[in-house]
């Protein structure tokens, strides 16, 4: 197959993305490592995110530079690798918060979901890809494939992890979805979500401070001491940034009101910092990643990987939106980072690598 | 190779625009958040991006007429702490119990208790003591000024001034508690202003906070009626009486009659403001710091025979030419009788006579001749059963029968000054009404409101008058004839009658003796229990001032207050009248009822020879002495005083060069300050008035130090300072 020269628009979009992400973690981070008597450190985020970043870059350069199809061929192995690792890290991990999330070796934490989401990923569409009706099949193909996401699910939520398990199980549907599933079955699976939710609320006591949390980001000053707090900082982030913002480096929301401001929340001090000007054309970028990757899904040599274009612009679209309906108080409070900009290691490694398989995918791909 | 069909582009592009709409949807609630909410949102935001820290203002200052300083505030430390900073409490609690002389274990247990984020560890700490604490930088302990209160006369008219309170636990700033401190709350504290600093979110303050402050306005002063001098005299009084007949308590109130103007008010028991005694508990403390002349009621007893008579003059009922007669008794219809003091009665008097023998049926007479209409509108127009309006909080009204009530038997009685209830305040408000023209002035201890202020040119502190208070007329109750009748009545009351007691050779003073009856908690009379009072007023035909003065349960035999109280108003006028400026007058009037003797000159004889003299003529003598040779007297050669007035001798070293400097000096109108060391306030003050200067005291007992010194050259009317000191043993 002939090759032609990857998709730069891709690659621009992604540097700027995460060059930008180690300005903002720095900027957002360097008063809280400054007090935080672990740290004290006011650069500490901004090395541990170079050093990632450069990672990355490498991660992504390999992975854009090999026959993408071979991955087909380590697919299975891959699941069980993965079923193996999450099974372990409940089995053998070390609670850090009262949760089994990482596997700290050397002194570097990995987060195992991380491995899985992308695992499944190539999983999923070498498996649909080397037989397509497979797929068409109740149970066998679509039941199986349910099966699979739902084991990997389950291994995740009980780390606890619901957001990341959450997520993994969007992303598998847009998998599936694109890979050809019946509506017929896919609209059952919604019917049984559906009438599932509605059971779930009318049974749920809705006094039970679960169910409480879960709904404080309709009002978050019901509880602004405890549930609604995080988002009423990040609000009030976003509502000091106005239409420019306070200007790179002035967020007041940095100085310890906003927790997690350097991870989950980087997207409220973007807000304050940059305005409502900054925080849309981050966004833009993002949607830039996701029409760029959906392109090269709908012209991809073959189905492996098309769908695998799929499931990873799946990924960074699905993460990216529920991270900053968190932070704009549109939905209930989860933990994720926003893709390629939020500190924390190895998310920005595994990240930047599918980066580097798209563009690989895109090398192939047909000319319009 | 299986290659993606037309159902998985369709798919994708489904996928594309999913994505585009959500987007477009999070898009639309950012700009929601950030250009619609945005500024209700930045305005909460910033309330918790800055820490307020306030500062307190200067509580004014409160002064007597004169200007001297009869509260101030100073400020003293605090030590607080945060227990969530402090890192090894025990170490932290050992280290400060001995300095601050705590308990060890309890203070650890208020600094180890890292729920609470701040706790007073001590408060009125002196600046040295905080100093010791602060050189030892411990983190989480933190300081801050707090105001504190002086009075520099301690019990001086404490019952006037009141005293303050610390607001609750964590808030700052005084609050007046009693009195003026009180009743003047609002101007005295003045507005906090603040500091507003930027800070993190645990408070810490911002890399380049620059710290915003806002200074606080400081309280108004207030300049009382009060003067410190004759409050001074008041207290030495009140002092005394307590003392001589183990009284219960003992009150006395001197005003401007004129004017309502309160000079002075003083109770006993009594209690230093610096340190109310806060230890009783609020009921328990009553007893002492409690303002009985407004506070309290009392059957007047005698001395409301002045409203009676003022009454039934003025009314036109009765007239100086009416009499009496009186058999030891009244007999009432229902055959209740009245008894008269005098056990046999006092016969056949004139109406002057009846008053100056306080006889009780002539007034039961006026009474009943006024009628209950009549007499009832002059005791409510003379303010009785209605508070008199002085700026003292939760004073009382005292009981009057009400008019509809009232029997024939109870208005005869009221003539007398019984069944009727009223405060002292009342009594002297109204007395003051009956003898100084007519008018019923409100009374009042505020005379001005000042703001201290600083030159922005000079940088020289000045006070501007903010508002002045001025004397205030309630009503006309009597003509201004009937009440220049019962002041010339109540002059004989003095020198004729049973006032002799307050009789002041060369003054006209007039007044009226009282002897109450108690009631028990069962509403009847305790026998042998009573409160001795006398209200005077000097001079009679222009009254400068009015006293009275209450002895409550005086332990004598003869608890008379022509006894027990008249003999104190006297004292209290003697040194009052020349420090007001008013000279005795001898004129015709008070030869016919004294025997007086010429004062001789003395000028120029040696000390010895002048004592002799003035034995001889039987004078008594004061001198001033700095040499044996006599340079001036009082009252000057010539004068005609009574048997036993006092003659102040002022001696000088004799110098020729000296005597032709000082009538040099003299020439100039200027005087020599005499010495006035190891002389009682009363005595500095005799001797000083009499050289035409004033006196400016401090302290209390005998004089240790003075200002400008003995000797030196100053214009009449210089006001010397006098440091007064109590004797050590």
């Amino acid at each position: 197959m002939k090759k032609k020269p990857m998709d730069y628009p891709i690659f621009i979009t992604t540097i700027i993305l995460v060059c930008f992400g180690i300005v903002m973690v720095f900027s957002s981070s360097f008063y809280m490592a400054q007090h935080n008597e672990r740290i004290q450190d006011s650069y500490y985020f901004l090395k541990t995110q170079s050093q990632w970043a450069v990672v990355g870059l490498v991660a992504m350069i390999i992975m854009s530079n090999f026959s993408y199809w071979r991955l087909k061929k380590y697919a299975n192995i891959m699941l069980i690798v993965i079923i193996g690792l999450l099974v372990a890290l409940l089995i053998f991990g070390k609670p850090i918060n009262n949760a089994k999330r990482w596997f700290v070796i050397a002194g570097i934490s990995i987060q195992p979901s991380e491995i899985a989401k992308f695992g499944l990923i190539i999983y999923l569409s070498a498996s649909i890809s080397r037989n397509k009706d497979r797929l068409k099949r109740p149970i066998t193909g679509f039941g199986y494939y349910l099966a699979i996401t739902g084991l990997i699910f389950v291994l995740i939520f009980k780390q606890p992890n619901l957001s990341t398990a959450s997520s993994i199980v969007m992303l598998a549907l847009v998998i599936l979805f694109v890979g050809g599933a019946k509506i017929l079955h896919l609209g059952a699976l919604a019917g049984l979500g559906i009438s599932g939710i509605v059971l779930l609320l009318q049974n749920v006591d809705h006094t039970d401070y679960r169910v409480k949390r879960y709904l404080t980001f309709l009002d978050p000053w019901a509880d602004p001491l405890d549930d609604g707090f995080q988002v009423i900082q990040s609000l009030y982030a976003l509502g000091s940034g106005g239409l420019f913002g306070m200007g790179l480096g002035q967020s007041r929301q940095k100085f310890l009101f906003l927790p997690y401001a350097e991870t989950d929340f980087i997207f409220a001090i973007i807000g304050e910092e940059l305005g409502f000007v900054g925080g849309s054309l981050v966004m833009v970028l993002f949607l830039i990643l996701i029409w760029r990757g959906i392109r090269i899904a709908l012209t991809a040599p073959d189905l492996f990987g098309c769908l695998l274009a799929t499931g990873i612009t799946a990924a960074i679209g699905i993460q990216t939106v529920i991270n900053i309906a968190v932070v704009t108080s549109s939905m209930p409070a989860t933990g994720l980072p926003l893709p390629f900009i939020s500190a924390g290691g190895s998310s920005l490694a595994f990240f930047m690598a599918s980066i580097g398989l798209l563009l690989n995918i895109s090398k192939y791909c047909e000319t319009t | 190779m299986t290659v993606p069909g037309v159902s998985n582009r369709k798919r994708l592009l489904v996928m594309l625009i999913l994505f585009s709409l959500v987007f477009t949807g999070l898009i639309g609630r950012l700009g929601y958040i950030q250009l619609v909410w945005g500024r209700e949102l930045q305005e909460k935001a910033t309330g918790q991006w800055t820490r307020d820290l306030a500062v307190y203002p200067k509580r004014g200052m409160i002064k007597d007429r004169n200007g001297n300083i009869l509260a101030q505030s100073g400020s003293s430390e605090t030590i607080a702490a945060r227990p969530s900073q402090i890192e090894d409490p025990k170490g932290v609690a050992s280290l400060l119990a001995p300095i601050l002389e705590l308990d060890m274990d309890e203070l650890y247990e208020k600094l180890a208790d890292k729920k609470s984020s701040f706790v007073w560890v001590k408060r009125q700490v002196s600046r040295e003591v905080a100093n010791e604490v602060r050189v030892l930088g411990i983190k989480g302990i933190d300081f801050t000024e707090e105001p504190k209160r002086y009075y520099p006369n301690r019990e001086l008219a404490s019952h006037v001034l009141g005293f303050t309170m610390k607001y609750a636990e964590g808030e700052d700033g005084l609050k007046g508690q009693e009195g003026i401190e009180l009743y003047y709350d609002k101007y005295l504290k003045g507005l906090p202003g603040k500091i507003i600093m930027e800070t993190d979110a645990r408070g810490r303050e911002m890399p380049d906070n620059v710290d915003r402050y806002i200074p606080p306005i400081d309280g108004l002063n207030i300049e009382l009626t009060i003067d410190q001098v004759i409050q001074h005299f008041f207290e030495k009084a009140v002092d005394d009486a307590m003392e001589k007949y183990n009284a219960k308590k003992v009150y006395a109130i001197g005003m401007d009659p004129k004017t309502g103007e309160i000079l002075a008010m003083a109770n006993r028991p009594n209690f230093d403001p610096n340190d109310p005694p806060r230890e009783l508990g609020y009921d328990g403390m009553q007893d002492y710091v409690k303002n009985f002349l407004a506070k309290d009621s009392m059957d007047p007893g005698s001395t409301f025979k002045v409203v009676t008579t003022a009454a039934a003059l003025d009314s036109g009922i009765m007239t100086l030419n009416n009499t009496f007669n009186c058999s030891g008794y009244r007999e009432l219809e229902g055959s209740e009788r009245i008894r008269c003091h005098k056990a046999g009665g006092h016969g056949h008097q004139t109406f002057a006579e009846a008053v100056e023998n306080s006889c009780n049926p002539a007034f039961v007479d006026m009474a009943l001749a006024l009628g209950k209409g009549k007499f009832y509108d002059y005791i409510e127009a003379f303010g009785f059963g209605q508070k008199t309006g002085i700026d003292i909080n939760g004073e009382a009204q005292g009981i009057v029968i009400p008019r509809e009530a009232v029997k024939n038997l109870d208005l005869a009685r009221i003539g007398f000054g019984q069944s009727i209830s009223v405060t002292p305040l009342q009594l002297i408000t109204a007395t003051a009404a009956a003898i100084n023209g007519g008018n019923l002035m409100r009374p009042y201890l505020a005379k001005t409101l000042t703001e201290s202020k600083i030159d922005p040119v000079t940088g020289q502190e000045y006070t501007e008058v903010v508002k002045e208070i001025e004397p205030q007329r309630i009503r006309q109750v009597i003509s201004e004839a009937t009440s220049r009748n019962v002041g010339k009545i109540l002059q004989g009351v003095v020198e004729n009658g049973s006032g002799s007691n307050a009789y002041i050779p060369g003054y006209r003073v007039g007044g009226k003796t009282g002897t109450a009856q108690k009631y028990g908690e069962d509403g009847k009379i305790v026998q042998g229990k009573h409160i001795a009072s006398f209200v005077g007023f000097a001079p009679a035909d222009d009254p400068k001032i009015i006293v009275l003065f209450a002895v409550d349960e005086p332990q004598v035999a003869v608890d008379f207050g022509s006894v027990v109280a008249a003999p104190y108003v006297q004292m209290i006028l003697k040194d009052t009248l020349p420090y007001l400026g008013v000279e005795p007058i001898f004129d015709e009037e008070t030869e016919e009822l004294n025997t007086l003797v010429e004062v001789p000159d003395l000028m120029g004889k040696e000390l010895a020879e002048g004592y002799a003299i003035l034995d001889e003529l039987g004078l008594n003598y004061l001198s001033e002495s700095s040499g044996t040779v006599i340079k001036d007297q009082l009252p000057k050669p010539g004068a005609k005083v009574k048997i036993n007035t006092t003659v102040l001798l002022y001696a000088q070293q004799q110098s020729t060069e000296d005597s032709i400097v000082e009538q040099e000096e003299a020439e100039e109108g200027k005087v020599l300050v005499p010495d006035v060391i190891k002389r009682s306030i009363r005595e500095s003050n005799n001797i000083l008035v009499s050289q035409g200067l004033k006196l400016r005291i401090e302290g209390s007992g005998i004089a240790i130090e003075q200002n400008p010194p003995a000797g030196s050259q100053v214009d009449l009317g210089t006001e010397v300072t006098v440091k007064f000191a109590m004797p050590e043993e």
